[in-house]
Formats: C-alpha cells, structure tokens, sequence
C-alpha cells in the first residue's frame, strides 16, 4: 500500500501552463464554471425564486450542499489537488452524512478495493438502496474510487466484480488529519508568542459582527461608512445587487434571510470564481478555506507560514470579518467565528442578550436554535418588531413604513405603497409573508396560521394588482386561405400544447413562441405538399399563379413574415 | 434644505464668544410665539438618539431611542411616546390594570388583538380628572406600568392638564349658571377675560333680567308667578377690586365665604378649602363662556349634586327588579356618577350599537331621579326610549310623555320624563301654537338629567340651539362611534362634556355581550361594456355605474339566496334610491326609503322581526342609517359604499350586533361589501373600514366573483348574458343624474307588505285561510285601492304645487 | 398567404382591456396588432413594458384617487338631513 505522498513540493509541479492544459484535458467546466455553478446554486435555492408559494427561506441550501456541489463540479485535476490538503478532506469527512463516514472509515485503511458485494452484506436488504446512494454520492465527490470502471449500479450483480477504494490523495490526507501526521503547517501555525495588543474572543465577535453586518447593510441600502469595492464588487456579481441602481434584488431579500454560515459561504464561492480571474491559484484559495475551518477560535496563528496568495486572501478576507489582523504587516491574525465556522454544523451563536445584534444578521437564529422571532403583524396591519439591531431594522423598512422607534422596538405599518416599493424592487409577496412568519413573535406563533389571513391575503392581492396583464411571447397566424388548412394547423400546433389562443371564425391561431420554428417548418411543409396536389391551371389561391410548366416553387417560406 | 429652525438651535450650542449671527436674533425673541425659548432649551439638552445605521430612516418619524429603557422593562407593559402615544402589550400579565388605567386618561386609537394603541389628549385628561383622578396618580402608575422613562414633555403636559382642570365647575342652580370654584384666584384670571365679563351678570343685572323674563312668562301663560328669591353673585366684584393686598382680599374672601355658606345650597366640602364662590353668567352666552374656559385651560367640569337639590322636585323611578346591568354597562355608569354615586357629571359615552345604550341612559335616570329630557333622532326612537323606560324601569305611562310632531302631551306630575326629537326642539321657523307651548314649558323646566341620543349623528349647531335654550344639570350623549367625517368631535366635548367611557368591540365581542361578526369584502369585475364607460364618465355617473355593475346583481342575488337558506335575516343597504328600486324589484324583496309611508315601513318590519319568509330580506335606503326602528339582523349586505365615511360603516355592523343568536357556539354575524373592482369604491371601501379595523375587526377579500359563486350556479342568476347587461347599461344611461339621487322612475304600486296585512286582515275575519283564488282576489283589490289613493295623492300634491308657485309667481 | 406576425399575447379580464385600447387609441404609435377578444390582445413586443407601466398609473388613478369633493359634500348632505 502506497499512496502517493502528497509532498509539499508536489504542489510547484503544477505549473500553470501544466494546469491549464489539465483543464482542457478535463471534460468538466472550467472552475470559474464551476464556481459560478456553486454560487448560483447559493443564491438561487430553488432555481424558480420565490415563485414556489410552499418554500421556506432557509429550505434548500446548506453550507454542507454548497460546498459539496462546488467540489463535485470542479475539474479532476483540482479534485485531486485538493485533496492533498488534509484539512479540507477532514472537512468533507464531517460534512458526510453518518452512513457516508462509515464507509469511508470502514474503507480507509482497507488492504484492497472491496467489492460491491462485500458491501452489501455490510447491511440490510432494506438499507441497499441507501448504500447505493450513499456510494453514488461519495463517488461523484471523488472520494471514493473504482479503479477502471463505471461508477456501481445497483445492478452490479455477482460477488467479484471491481471494488471501491478511497481515491488514493483522500485516503492519505485523511489518514493525515486524522493521526496528526504529515505536513502540520496544513493546521495551520499557532502563533508562541502571546500578543502584545491583547485580543479577547468578544472582540473577535464584534469585530466580525460588524464587519458582516456591514456587507449586509450595504445589500440592504444603508451604507455604514466606507466599503471595499471588493465587496461591492462581489455583491453585484453574485445578482444579490441590481447593477443598475444598487437596489437590492429579490435574490439579495432571499439571501438575507439564510444562515449566516450559507451566506457567508455563497460570497466565498463568489469569490473564488473571482479569484480565477484575479490569476489566483484556486486550489490554495479553497485549501486555505479549508484550513480557516479547522482553526481554533481565540488562537491566534503566524502569518509566515502562509504563501503569497494566502496572504493576499487575508487582506481580502478581512473586510468580510473573517479574519482579524492588526495591521497588514502584523505577523499574525485571528480567524473570527465565522472562520472557525466555515465547516462545521453548528451555527454561530447570538450575544448573551437575545435582543442584541451580535452575530443575529437577519435571520434571528440562536446557538441553541430557539425561537426568537421578534415580530408582531397586527390585524390593522400596524408591526411592531422587538428588535434593537440596525440591521433588522433596515431589513424591515424594505417592506414596512417604519413610524417609531424605541430603544428596542420600532413601530411601522404595512401599507400598500411600502409594499408595491417592495416589489417593484422585485421582494416577491411570498417572500415578504415568510420573512415575517419565520420571524414572528412567540405571541404570534401560538396562531394557525400565524400571520393575520387577512393581512398576508392583502400582500398578495397587493401583488395581483401589478401582475393584471399576463404577456407571452407568440406568433401570430392568420389569413388561413381554407378552413382545413387553419384546422389542421391547429390541430398539429394543439398536439404539442402550443396553441394560445384560436378563433376559428376568423381563422386565427396564436402560437407560443416556443413552438414557432415547429410550426413554421410544418406550414412549410404543408404548404410544399398542397402546392404539388395543386393542378395545373387550378385558381391562383394564395400562391402566384403559375402554370404547371413553371418549375415548382423555391424553398422561400410560404408564410409571409410580418 | 435646511430648516431654519435648526439653525438657531445650532447657534445656540455654540460657546458665547462664538459669533451669532445677529439676523438671527429678531427670529428668536421678536415673535409672539413664547414657546420657541422653550424649545431652545430642550434641544440644547436635546434628546440624544441611538446613532446607527438605519438612524436616517426615522429622521422624519419619530425617534424615541432617547428613553432610557428601564431595567425591569420585560415585566412592563406600556411604552409612553414623547408626543402622548402610548403603546400597550395587551398579552403582557398585568395587561388588563394597565388597560383599565389607559381607557380612563387617554383615547383609543387602535385596539386589536395583541397590541393597542392609545393617545392622551387635553380631553382625555380633562375626563380622567373629572372622575376623580389626580395628576399624582396618574403619574404614579403610569410609570409603574410603563417600560421607558415616562418623557418629560408628556409629565409636563398631564400636570398642565390636570392641575388646571377640575378648579372651575358650571353649576345650574334654579335655571341660572354660575361658575364656581374653590380658587379665588382662578376666578380672578377668568373675570379679566373679555369674553367671560361680557356674559358676567351682577347681582343687579341677574335680578332684573329675571324680573322681566319671570313677567313675560306670566303675562303669557295668564298666571302670576310667585317671587323668586333673589340670590346675590357673591363676591365677583370684590374678586375684581382686590388689589394684591392679600390681607385685605383675605379677609373680605372670609366674608364672602361666610355669606355664601348662607345663601349657597350646593355647597362643596369634599376639597380642603372651606368657601366657595361663584359669580353668574348670562345663559344665552353659557357656551361662549365655556369655550373660553376651556381655551384659557380651566375647562368647566359640570356636576350635578343631584341628591342634595331640595329645589327640583324628585321623581319616583326605579329599575325593575327584572333588569340586571352588565358589567361594562356599570363601569359606564361609575364613570359618571362617581364612586360615591353623589355626584353626577356630564359626559358622553360610547358604546357599539347593540350593547345597551338605551339600558344605561334609563339606568342614569334612575339614579338621578329628577326630571329627564330624552331627546333622540326621530320619532321612532321615541316611541322606542319610551316604550324602554316603561319595560325596564318603575316609571308609570302617565309619568313619561312623547313629544313630536303627533304627539304634544306633558306628563301629568311636578317631575316626569319627556321623551322628543332634536328637530322638535331647535326647530327655529314656524311652528303650531301647541307646539310654541310645549317648547315654553320645556326650556322653562330646570332638567335633572338631558339625555342626548345618537350624538354623533346631529350637527352640532342642532346642539347648540338645544343647549342654549334647555337647562339641564347633567348631560348625557350617547354614541357608537365619536368618528366623524367633518371632524365636529371637538365640539361635541365642550357641548355637551368629556368622554367618560368608550367600550372595547372586541372585548365585548368575546363575552358574547354583542354578536361576533365575519366581515367579507366582494370584489365585483366591471363588465367591459360597464367599465368603458366609467371611465368615460364623470364622477356623478360614474358612482350609479358601480352600483349598477351586473356582476354585483349577481353577487347580491347569490349571497341572499345562500345566506336565507343558512337561516338568516337579511338587511341590504343602499345609498342610492335609484340601484336600491332596481334590485329590489329585480330580486322580489321589500324595500324602505325616505319617501316610503310610516305604515309602510312599520308593516314591512313587522314581518321582518317576525320572520316571514317572503320578509327574510329588505332593503334599507340611507333611512336605514337612523330613522328605523330596526330589528336585529344577522346579515348585512352593502351595495353601495360611496364615501368613506367610517362612521356610518360603524353604525352598520352595529346592525348586525344585537343577534340574539350570538351566543351560540361559533355563530358569527355576516358582513358583506360589494365593491366593484378597479372602480373608486376600492378606494373608499377601504377608508370606511378604518375605524372597524381599529377596533380589531378583520376584513375578508373575495377577489374574484368565482371564487364565490360557483360556476354551475350562474346560469341561474339574472344578468347572465350580454343582451340582459347591455339592457342594463342602456337603462342606467338614460337615467338622469337627479333621478339616481332622489327620486324613483315609477311609483311603487306594489306595497307587499300592506298586501299582506289586507289578507290576514280578510282572513281573520273570515274565521279562517281563503282559497287561492279569493286571495288573489284580495290582494287586488287592495292594489286597485292603493293605485286609486295614490293617484289622488299625487293629483293633490300637483295642484298644491301649482297654487304654491303662483304665489310666488305673484310675490316676484 | 398565410400571415405570420410577432408579437405578445396579452391576456387580461375585461375591464383591464378596457383600458389598454385607451391607452393604445392614446398613444402617439398605435401597439396593438390585433384585437383578439374580451380578454387579450396581441401587441408589439416592445410596447409591453410601455403598457404595463401606463395600465398602473391609470388604474392608480381611477381606482384609488377618489374625488374628495364628492367625499366631502356627500358628507354636509347627510349631516344636514338626519331624517332623511
């Protein structure tokens, strides 16, 4: 047994012209592809936004799925790489489900591939499937490998047949992490010596409060002081900003409302697709924010064992609050809970005291998952919002004429304009209504359904006034020279649902747009095969009359195009 | 841009020696307004607001982040607003004290579920001290409950209010007004006012006016009266001479007071001072006098110590036995009388219609038992109050009289009750000498108590000539709702006295005292046709298209179907006579408008309140508003919703509140406005419904026509083709402006309920039901009847109008 | 010679209709290309946005702008004649 040790040198064998030509080779996307997959996978949720009336904010997307997608659409020769990185295939290990690290336990020191048929007798005939999946997903992260052959089907029938390894640099990084060996500095370096300028764990939390709350408030339109343009930069790219006007987009209401960790995820895969273009090497940009999740919290680590492009990542990871460091020369930082967070499962906790705005962003979630909805939708359609975080606040004024404040609530009311500002912004109602669902009052919640009918019935309606006219692209046909032509026209367009709108008095046919080149290519069929049933000498109809003599009409299209 | 105003406040934290600019100055100190030094000051120490991100958003709102949260905030349940607002946790434990404290020193303004809001007002207070309260008490608990540092704008406001309020009372003591008052001093302020000496009467003035006055009478009335005892006005002009020599006013103060304990029936020993004084005013100028006081911050409180008025004889009146009063009925009652019961004090009271008014009007009679004057807003509620008294109460028939325009009887003792109308009253043209006589004897009458019937409704100059010419100790206004369009509200608080309880809809909804409704708003399309032309049609016209839309029929038409079949007693409304006869007509049911026949109507509710089965559904013109005496319904169905009057919205429901079946498990009352939609009457729908929504009601949408009437049924309902809604169209473009308003297009020759009556009249003497035939025969003949009359009625009236405007004609 | 026209369905309820003829029999360039029935028309593509925009501030203005004159003298005529 010998998996290839991922030495450090390893990595400057890869060259860029080396890379690059791996990635030609590669039938996959190109990273920024993939990257911008991922992204889009995190800003999009369910790809139809904010059209499915049952979905919740926060359904869909997790760190774990995120990341996951991202890895699995990434190149080979990337995979590969990145798995040399002991960290981030620890991260992986954690991100799998209980089943998926079973397996790659139970495979990881195994002597030989296993065969499929050994696994099976791993469980019960019930918990095949399961296995298969489980296989099935490991096999598209590349974690496991079948050494030349097509991944396992559930098919795969008799006891021989190939068998299932951990792909080689998982399998080594993995035992790595997991024993402590290899290359430390993977850990990254814990910095001896203390710190002069002491650095407590609460202003680590405040500072990365603030630093993403800023990045949020800036989505939200309240601008707190000076930005980088990195980051606005990242926040139109991603479609969370209009360009235009610097609104927020209906994507942007969306993401506000995930967990931190997700959003904070969907900005670094962002910026990882950036990052490609910035001529960064996406593989040490990934593995360092790997690495980031595997810091301590509190600890504060040497900056001289970074590279030159992990130090720049430190200079762009900063005004995200992901990182803490003095000053740019300082020969250390401090990752802040939002590093420390990047792969686990737990979710940043809030401040001691349940009003306040420490790492609350908006969506109001606590260290223990309770409940700590905060607003109160009246039938009168008067808000009253317990809250004293300016970004709450900020949140809600997208939507609600704010009227009052207190030191810790804001009284507003939902009125037709503030709403139809909403969606002129593109807030859709539904997402509107399950904002202030998810975050309602504990009061309120003892209710079936726990916003006033009445008043989320009116925020839809609010909606239908804007949505009167339903317009589709389509063709339209008409001057139909015999019935049967227009009927039988209809009847082929009807066949594949194209039909929109018909009037067979005056014979007219609306056809969708979709189905134009369909129905275009049939008239001209059709029409190509009438004129050859015509007789010399027949009426002139809709043709140029010509005498049979004449060659048969040209290929031009009988339909004139308006 | 910059406000000006910021600036000086900007320049006056700058240090001394900075530079001001000079230009300034004559801004500062140069007007007349003395409060802007005032205001200097406060933002000087200006409030300090959080500083955050999202600060912008509330420049122009209002910041309150200034006060200071206090520590055990979690356990409070109000939040006190700088400019008066207060905001309630009604949830919270200790909601329903706080609740209790909020109803007695501030307004209402939105009570739903889970959080009210109220707003103390000059008049609010002023009602809180004329309970009793007093400004150290309500600062007390209002920071008790309250989780923010009560601000000191609002602390300096309710000791303005209250600390002048309560020092001056307006006593009516043998048909005359005094002002009176424990305080000299404010006495004084109030004599130096023009307007207040000008209705000063002296002792001299006061004896000779009354002399006069007391001689008409008598040479009118054929009697000679005996002498009334002269009452001097005490001290008024020794108030005036005092200068500030505080001994000699001292001593001459005791003087008076000794005098005045003499000659003063009502004396007030309650307070710590031992006299009081009282100077009199000329009646006719009472009101100008008390909108004075009032603007000089001394509002009159007026109180009537009814137990100890030798001089107005008592009348015997109990409740009886049978009558229980609720509970929300007595807290009314507390509010006026006083813990003690000693006094009573003027006041309005708010209830939802269907809650008792009448109860506690009768309840307050009883308690004051001196002479009562009901007046109501027509003469089916004084047979109404009437008949009330007699139910519930001891009063016997000959004790209790009506007085409206059939009826000028007096009740037969030295004490009793008139029942009568405020047109009766105020009238100011021509009237029958009956009636000059009645009126006489009425304002020469000193009423214990004036009862004042659906407040909200009567214009306030009908007040005003009521108040000024009837002297009552006590008044009373009752009301559903203090909303008015023209916003007359104010005036009424002077008129008549502060609000001393306002009842919570939805709390008495929950304990079933009145009935829970289900409010539902029905969005009818505009045909195309319809709606072409609305919008090229103008504003008049356009409103006759939105209550004739086709659609609407066929809503109408469903909603009463389905609701008769569930049991229900129907009131369709309409404003406007036109649409009102045409449904009407179209759907068979009876209708009731201002020019239908008292029999008539008193017919067609009979067999409403009865439940004939050809009577489940009427419908109401405006008439229905006031005029009726209405059965209680449990459906009510709006057609026609033109303006956004919230007060008549209000009064509607109020139609449906008195189902006795409300405490039946899950019942609900039915609510119903059709709207056509993309129309105007959206819009006013929706500012109509501001009130009820305030007061926890929620309001249903049914946005398409589909989502109600299923489509198997529409077949089945009138105006289902083109051809019957292009008819329709044609029909309400012919019809004239002044015929949409007023008037109907053809007479009604088919009295339904007068039909009926004339069979069950045949019937009864016949001993027993007629064949088919014979019915039929009768009830043509009674239409024949009513056809001939009518027509005579109308020949009459042709020729009385001809011979009226050939004497103008003449005239010129 | 059967016509082939593009363009963009519209499909609305009656009364919205209503308003897009006005708004075309307004407009300095005529969009619709054919009147279909009671509920859609075929317009211009580019004129859509154009519509919609027009279609709101009209029916702002009929349905939520109300005459405030009329509001008000209504409400004199029902205080002045309680007994109506």
């Amino acid at each position: 047994m010998g998996p290839t040790a991922a030495a450090p040198g390893t990595k400057k064998a890869w060259s860029r012209p080396a890379r690059k030509a791996a990635a030609a080779a590669a039938s996959a996307n190109t990273p920024s592809a993939a990257a911008a997959a991922a992204a889009n996978a995190a800003t999009s949720w369910n790809g139809a936004l904010g059209s499915a009336p049952d979905v919740k904010p926060s359904a869909g997307a997790t760190v774990k799925g995120l990341i996951e997608d991202y890895i699995a659409n990434l190149p080979l020769a990337y995979r590969d790489r990145i798995y040399q990185q002991p960290a981030t295939c620890l991260a992986l290990f954690r991100f799998a489900t209980p089943l998926g690290k079973q397996i790659i336990m139970r495979i990881l020191y195994a002597a030989h591939p296993i065969p499929l048929a050994d696994m099976k007798l791993w469980c019960t005939t019930d918990g095949e499937k399961e296995l298969i999946r489980a296989l099935e997903h490991l096999y598209r992260l590349h974690i496991i490998a079948i050494p030349d052959a097509p991944p396992p089907r559930p098919a795969a029938s008799d006891g021989s047949g190939p068998g299932v390894a951990l792909s080689p640099h998982f399998r080594q990084s993995l035992h790595n992490a997991l024993t402590g060996s290899g290359d430390h500095a993977s850990f990254g370096q814990e910095s001896t010596a203390p710190d002069k300028h002491l650095v407590t764990q609460a202003m680590l939390d405040q500072y990365a409060t603030e630093r993403w709350e800023a990045v949020l408030h800036y989505l939200v339109g309240s601008p707190s002081g000076k930005r980088k343009r990195a980051v606005t930069k990242l926040l139109e790219h991603s479609g969370l900003m209009a360009r235009a006007n610097l609104t927020i987009t209906s994507k942007g209401f969306q993401f506000l409302l995930q967990d931190v960790n997700v959003q904070v995820w969907a900005f670094l895969l962002q910026y990882l697709q950036m990052s490609d273009e910035l001529k960064m090497d996406l593989v040490e940009v990934l593995g360092f924010l790997f690495q980031l999740g595997s810091l301590r919290f509190g600890a504060s680590y040497s900056v001289d064992t970074l590279t030159e492009t992990q130090k720049h990542m430190l200079e762009d990871l900063k005004p995200l609050g992901i990182v803490y460091q003095r000053k740019k020369k300082s020969s250390r930082f401090y990752p802040t809970r939002l590093a420390t967070t990047l792969t686990s499962k737990t979710l940043l906790s809030s401040g001691a005291d349940g009003d306040s705005a420490t790492g609350h962003a908006a969506g109001g979630q606590s260290l223990t998952g309770e409940e700590t909805g905060f607003i109160i939708v009246e039938t009168n359609y008067r808000v009253y919002a317990y809250t004293s975080s300016a970004l709450e606040i900020a949140v809600l004024s997208l939507f609600v004429n704010l009227k009052a404040r207190f030191m810790n609530m804001v009284v507003g009311m939902i009125t037709r304009d503030s709403v139809r500002e909403a969606l002129s912004k593109g807030i859709s109602a539904t997402q509107i209504i399950d904002y202030l669902t998810s975050q309602a009052h504990p009061e309120l919640k003892k209710n079936n359904p726990v916003l006033p009918a009445t008043v989320s019935d009116q925020i839809r309606l609010w909606e239908m006034e804007k949505e009167r006219i339903t317009p589709s692209h389509a063709w339209l046909y008409r001057d139909f020279a015999r019935q049967d032509d227009y009927e039988a026209t209809v009847a082929y367009a009807e066949a594949y649902n194209f039909v929109l709108w018909k009037n067979p008095t005056n014979r007219i046919i609306v056809v969708d747009a979709r189905g134009q080149d369909q129905v275009r290519a049939y008239l001209k069929r059709a029409a190509t095969a009438h004129t050859r049933a015509v007789p010399a000498g027949a009426p002139a109809g809709s043709q140029p009359s010509q005498s049979a003599s004449q060659p048969p009409p040209s290929q031009e299209l009988p339909v004139h195009v308006v | 841009m910059v406000d000006p105003e910021l600036n000086i406040q900007h320049q006056l934290v700058l240090p001394r020696t900075a530079a001001l600019d000079t230009s300034l100055k004559d801004q500062l100190f140069g007007d007349d307004d003395g409060d802007i030094g005032e205001e200097n000051v406060l933002q000087q120490h200006g409030p300090q607001v959080i500083h955050d991100e999202v600060t912008s958003l509330f420049e122009d709102r209002d910041d309150y982040t200034f006060l200071p949260l206090k520590a055990e905030h979690k356990s409070r349940p109000l939040y006190v607003c700088d400019d008066g607002r207060i905001i309630l946790e009604a949830f919270a434990p200790n909601a329903a004290r706080a609740e209790d404290f909020l109803i007695t020193i501030a307004e209402p303004v939105s009570r739903p579920a889970r959080i009210h809001e109220y707003k103390l007002t000059a008049y609010s207070l002023y009602a809180a001290v004329s309970v009793g309260m007093e400004t150290a008490t309500i600062l007390d608990v209002m920071e008790r409950f309250s989780k923010v540092t009560i601000p000191d704008r609002v602390v300096r406001f309710i000791k303005d209010c209250t600390l002048s309020y309560g020092k001056v009372k307006l006593v009516l003591k043998h048909n005359r007004y005094f002002i009176e008052s424990n305080f000299p001093e404010t006495l004084r302020v109030l004599l130096q006012d023009d307007t207040i000496r000008l209705a000063h009467l002296t002792a001299v003035e006061s004896v000779e006016k009354r002399r006069i006055k007391a001689e008409e009478r008598a040479t009118k009335l054929g009697k000679t009266l005996p002498q009334q005892p002269v009452i001097a006005s005490i001290t008024s002009k020794s108030l005036l001479e005092a200068p500030d020599d505080k001994n000699n006013v001292r001593d001459r103060l005791d003087q008076a007071a000794e005098k005045s304990r003499l000659l003063d029936d009502d004396n007030d020993d309650d307070d710590e001072s031992d006299f009081v004084q009282s100077f009199e005013i000329d009646k006719p100028m009472v009101e100008e006098v008390k909108k004075r006081c009032t603007e000089l911050d001394f509002p009159l409180m007026e109180e009537y110590d009814f137990r100890n008025d030798s001089i107005n004889p008592d009348l015997e009146i109990d409740l009886s036995p049978a009558t229980s009063i609720r509970d929300y009925q007595e807290k009314c009652l507390s509010k006026m009388f006083g813990s003690g019961g000693g006094r009573a004090r003027s006041g309005i009271i708010v209830l939802p219609t269907g809650a008792g008014k009448t109860l506690v009007g009768i309840t307050a009679a009883c308690t004051v038992k001196k002479s009562t004057l009901v007046l109501c807003t027509n003469a089916l509620s004084v047979e109404q109050w009437a008949a009330e008294f007699l139910k519930w109460s001891s009063i016997k028939e000959g004790d209790i009289a009506k007085f409206t325009a059939d009826n000028k009887t007096r009740f037969r003792g030295d004490s009793g009750i008139v029942v009568s109308t405020y047109t009766m009253i105020s009238h100011s043209g021509k009237r029958s000498w009956e009636t000059g006589q009645m009126l006489n004897w009425i304002n020469s009458q000193e009423w214990g108590l004036l009862i004042l019937d659906e407040v909200h409704v009567v214009p306030a100059n009908v007040f005003r000539r009521v108040l000024t010419t009837v002297a009552a100790h006590t008044k009373m206004g009752l009301t559903a709702t203090l909303v008015r369009e023209d916003d007359k509200i104010e005036d009424l608080n002077f008129l008549i006295g502060p609000k001393l309880y306002e009842a919570n809809w939805m709390e008495l909804a929950g304990r079933g005292h009145i009935a829970k409704v289900e409010a539902t708003e029905v969005w009818c399309p505009m045909t195309s046709s319809f709606y072409r032309t609305y919008l090229e049609s103008k504003p008049a016209k356009r409103s006759l298209l939105c209550v004739m839309n086709p659609t609407k029929l066929q809503a109408c038409q469903y909603l009463i179907n389905q609701r008769e079949a569930a049991g229900d007693k129907i009131i369709v409304f309409s404003d406007n006579v036109f649409a009102l006869e045409h449904y009407a007509k179209l759907l068979n049911k009876p209708f009731i408008y201002g020019q239908t026949s008292h029999i008539e109507r008193t017919r067609i509710l009979k067999l409403f309140r009865q439940g004939h089965h050809m009577f489940r559904t009427i419908l109401l013109s405006k008439v229905g508003d006031t005029s009726l005496d209405l059965p209680e319904a449990t459906c009510l169905i709006q057609i026609s919703s033109q303006f956004g009057s919230r007060r008549q919205e209000a009064q509607r429901m109020g139609r449906i509140l008195r189902a006795k079946r409300r405490n039946e498990e899950g019942f609900r009352s039915r609510f119903f406005t059709l709207v056509s939609r993309d129309t105007q009457e959206v819009a006013f729908s929706a500012k109509r419904r501001r009130f009820l929504v305030d007061q926890g009601y929620e309001f249903h949408v049914i946005p398409q026509l589909t989502d109600l009437i299923p489509p198997n049924i529409l077949p089945s309902l009138h105006y289902n083709s083109e051809a019957e809604q292009q008819e329709l169209l044609e029909m309400v473009l012919q019809a004239s402006d002044e015929a949409a308003r007023d008037e109907i297009l053809e007479t009604r020759t088919d009295d339904m309920a007068g039909a009926l009556f004339a069979l069950q009249e045949e019937e009864r003497r016949a001993g027993g039901q007629l064949s088919k035939s014979k019915a039929r025969k009768v009830i043509q003949r009674y239409r024949n009847e009513q056809i001939r009359s009518s027509r005579e009625a109308s020949k009459a009236q042709a020729s009385r109008r001809h011979a009226l405007f050939r004497q103008w004609k003449r005239k010129g | 010679m059967v016509q082939a026209v593009r363009g963009v369905l519209l499909q609305m309820d009656a009364a919205i209709k209503q308003i897009i003829l006005e708004i075309n029999d307004q407009s300095p360039q005529p969009f619709i290309l054919e009147d279909l029935d009671d509920e859609h028309v075929f317009v211009q593509e580019e004129s859509v946005d154009l519509v919609r925009a027009k279609l709101d501030e009209i029916l702002e203005k009929n349905t939520y702008k109300v005459d405030e004159d009329v509001t008000m003298a209504k409400v004199q005529q029902t205080v002045a004649s309680p007994a109506a």
